[in-house]
């Protein structure tokens, strides 16, 4: 299976986040309670930390980049060779994570 | 509705002494006449109780007021009953509005920063930023050092806008305190006009790349049936787009008063709640105007920064407004102090309209912004400065119980002109 890790809407409608960055490159494995993610808004900087395991498919803004809040940051497999998403706005189950604010 | 500003009787009354000191008397009490200046606020603050400004004795018998209450009666519109320090108030402003060089010229920047409240992070470290000049016009040699945890630095990371230091929290044991000299250059910033070549009323056409800069949802920004019947109320007459963003302005002048206002007392809609509350502050007063410029089909945004009054040295934001291709003209709110809310003042009333003086440049929102890192602010908060010696101290403190949160030590030199293009002090480019 194939889960989506989503930039959480609650922060706001119309929020933009900032990628600063990415602690596994694509194709690597997180493990459960491994770092994925740190992004900023103009408030805080939020590290974004694996509650389950997996491969890291896609990323998709690189460091320096935008996300908006409630979009896509990334793909995480089950397995490397699962099939992935036809698009990024697919119906995806979310991956779960923490989000912390550092 | 949002009824009247709330009082958070919360400051001793030493403090908002100090206040009325460095809005009325800074130059005064700079020039040698500590006391004197300090005893010119002390009656006005008894002016101001005795005519009803709110109060209450705290647990230990100490007056306690609300930090912005006391600052915010003395001002009067051009016209109207003022205290009798109004005018000291005023010429205090105006002193610091004509008192910089508009060609380039070369400042010394200093801050000292002392975060007190920051985001435990076991295990990661923790993250602290200082602004930067942001625009290449303004930037030069900087020097940053952690001063408390000596010996917490575990990386540093420096880019436009911002100097990032991350701390091992390990190190830490009370407040983290780090300073930062930089040397810039800034200058007036101006209507630059349009290109050569085009017409002389620009259509102010979005571009691509300008759509961060057209949303109706940016900090307080957000939809507002108020805001949207007042740009409509401004969007009909004859002139070209900047005669209209002129009209913008001086409705702006006329209708709000420059002043604190509690973030508590908005409502959902924040700018409908400032238009009904008839007070802003900078970056209310820029948001209202980003707000309508964008109601009206103009890419605009909020800068922010500092401004480099001698006397008046601290943080500020304003507005710029995009005309045409690379033109971003400059406005500020704040030169409402400055006409007491006159724009047919004919020396004061446009001042900041279409320039603005020689600044500090850190942020131009939404993604140029030098961020709070670890240490974000408190959910409720106000703000409190004072004279420290030389230096002016700007401090933010926790709602309701008055803790601090930070504190920033500011100082300033001019060293000299610098020989090249004027213009980096406000309007340009990104």
């Amino acid at each position: 299976m194939t889960r989506s890790l989503v930039i959480p809407a609650d922060l706001g409608e119309g929020v933009e986040v900032r990628v600063l960055l990415w602690y596994k490159a694509e194709g690597e494995r997180i493990g459960e309670g491994d770092a994925i993610l740190e992004f900023e808004t103009d408030k805080a900087i939020v590290v974004v930390t694996a509650r389950q395991g997996g491969v890291l498919r896609r990323c998709f803004a690189p460091a320096g980049e935008w996300l908006g809040a409630g979009q896509v940051a990334a793909w995480v497999s089950d397995g490397a060779d699962d099939p992935l998403p036809g698009d990024r706005g697919a119906p995806a189950e979310a991956l779960l994570a923490a989000f912390e604010t550092t | 509705m949002t009824a009247g500003p709330s009082q958070q009787l919360v400051v001793p009354a030493a403090d908002v002494v100090e206040q009325i000191l460095v809005q009325c008397w800074i130059f005064e009490a700079r020039g040698g006449d500590l006391d004197g200046a300090r005893a010119r606020a002390e009656r006005t603050l008894e002016r101001l109780l005795s005519r009803g400004l709110p109060a209450r004795r705290g647990p230990g018998g100490e007056l306690l007021l609300d930090p912005y209450a006391a600052v915010n009666a003395l001002k009067s519109r051009a016209g109207a009953p003022a205290d009798e320090s109004w005018p000291a108030w005023q010429a205090t402003t105006r002193r610091n509005a004509t008192s910089l060089p508009a060609a380039p010229h070369r400042y010394r920047f200093l801050l000292r920063r002392e975060w007190h409240a920051f985001a435990p992070s076991p295990g990661r470290p923790l993250v602290f930023r200082l602004p930067l000049p942001l625009r290449d016009a303004q930037r030069g040699a900087a020097e940053v050092s952690l001063v408390e945890p000596a010996g917490g630095l575990v990386d540093r990371r420096d880019s436009p806008g911002r100097v990032e230091l991350r701390v091992d929290p390990a190190a830490v044991r009370g407040p983290v305190v780090a300073e930062l000299g930089v040397t810039f250059v800034a200058g007036e910033g101006r209507d630059p006009g349009p290109p050569p070549g085009a017409p002389a009323t620009g259509s102010g056409a979005p571009e691509a790349g300008d759509e961060p800069w057209l949303r109706d949802r940016e900090g307080v920004i957000a939809p507002s049936p108020a805001l949207a019947a007042l740009a409509a109320s401004l969007a009909g007459g004859a002139g070209d787009p900047r005669a209209l963003l002129d009209r913008v302005y001086d409705r702006l002048i006329s209708l709000l008063a420059f002043g604190d206002v509690h973030r508590g007392d908005l409502d959902a809609d924040p700018l409908g709640s400032v238009l009904r509350l008839g007070v802003a502050d900078c970056v209310l007063g820029s948001s209202v105007l980003v707000a309508l410029a964008r109601a009206l089909g103009f890419p605009a945004r909020i800068l922010s920064g500092f401004l480099l009054h001698p006397a008046n040295l601290g943080p500020h934001s304003w507005a710029e407004v995009k005309l045409g291709p690379g033109r971003w003209v400059p406005f500020d709110f704040g030169a409402w102090c400055y006409s007491a809310g006159d724009p047919t003042d004919p020396v004061w009333g446009g001042f900041f309209r279409g320039r603005v003086d020689a600044r500090l440049v850190a942020e131009v929102a939404p993604r140029d912004f030098t961020g709070w890192g670890s240490a974000p602010p408190p959910p409720a908060w106000f703000r409190l400065e004072r004279l420290r010696g030389r230096r002016i101290e700007h401090t933010l403190h926790a709602l309701p119980d008055g803790r601090l949160a930070r504190r920033d030590l500011l100082d300033l030199e001019l060293l000299g002109p610098e020989g090249g293009p004027v213009g980096s002090g406000g309007a340009g480019g990104a």
